[in-house]
């Protein structure tokens, strides 16, 4: 990617908003059905964590309650085929979905946003997240992963 | 509303109130709200609301908590619906078929989080520039 001048005199005055996304899925209850909650949420990630972890600084935002797919109890011939190919269809439901709710960020990518920082000046950000946090589990459904391979290097 | 493949159904709904009523308003009527919480053995003992909170009223407390706005804005969340039926097909799909989904803009997330007070003393950034009567001031 080339970048001209006039976008290196941009960004030296601009500043890199780099937020972490993280979610986990919460088990809520057995009686009604199984009851699952999944929330996304976001944050910065240069920041201590005894300021971070701290719940009266508004540090962490949920941005997303996302669906749990149904499970599906199948009686029927063919039974592990029928169940793989929903799991494949719920992991590739789940993809879209991420993409769905974080398509507001594609713009910035190249372009840069007015915001009103905390010291009251506004300033050019690129509003990116850099990371995201996720246990075993979600990596494998967000990465498309089969299990038990690593999301992370090529190692079975 | 995106059909891709015949895999993926999804299409926008009505912009309604998702069932999370931001963690983040409780957290700012206890701050606003100036609650004094007692320790933990007087609760205990005694577990009533005058042990909690300075109003007696609780018309008062009501009436603050109207004034109170919402940290990003009750209207900004947004529902949508997806199809997690592989089976169905995706021209006919009945409303049972769809599963709601809540988000926020990730965008309006990140203003939120910059604007935080908390971090003001623990950010560092880019030199902003600024023009006042025609002399650019550098802070």
């Amino acid at each position: 990617m080339t970048v001209t001048a006039s976008t290196a005199m941009a960004a030296a005055w601009s500043n890199t908003c780099s937020s972490f996304g993280s979610g986990d899925q919460t088990h809520l209850h057995n009686q009604s059905g199984d009851r699952n909650h999944w929330q996304v949420c976001l944050s910065f990630g240069n920041i201590h964590s005894w300021i971070g972890s701290k719940t009266s600084n508004l540090a962490i935002v949920t941005v997303a309650l996302l669906p749990v797919s149904p499970k599906y109890r199948l009686k029927c011939h063919g039974k592990l085929y029928t169940v793989n190919e929903h799991q494949i269809h719920n992991r590739e439901v789940l993809r879209k979905i991420f993409e769905v709710i974080f398509r507001p960020l594609n713009p910035y990518f190249n372009a840069d946003r007015l915001i009103l920082c905390a010291d009251g000046r506004m300033r050019q950000c690129y509003p990116v997240i850099c990371a995201c946090t996720a246990d075993y589990l979600e990596s494998s459904h967000l990465n498309l992963i089969k299990r038990p391979h690593c999301p992370v290097c090529e190692a079975l | 509303m995106d059909l891709i493949d015949g895999t993926f159904s999804h299409k926008p709904g009505p912009n309604r109130l998702g069932p999370c009523l931001l963690g983040t308003a409780i957290l700012e009527t206890v701050q606003k709200l100036n609650l004094s919480l007692p320790a933990s053995n007087e609760l205990f003992r005694n577990p009533t609301m005058a042990t909690v909170s300075n109003f007696t009223l609780s018309h008062t407390l009501f009436k603050r908590l109207n004034e109170m706005s919402h940290a990003m804005g009750i209207n900004s969340w947004k529902s949508d619906e997806v199809c997690y039926n592989c089976s169905a097909d995706p021209n006919i799909l009945r409303d049972d078929d769809y599963t709601d989904f809540f988000h926020l803009n990730p965008v309006e997330c990140n203003e939120f989080l910059m604007q935080r007070p908390a971090f003001s003393e623990h950010m560092s950034y880019a030199p902003a520039k600024e023009v006042y009567n025609a002399v650019e001031h550098i802070y």
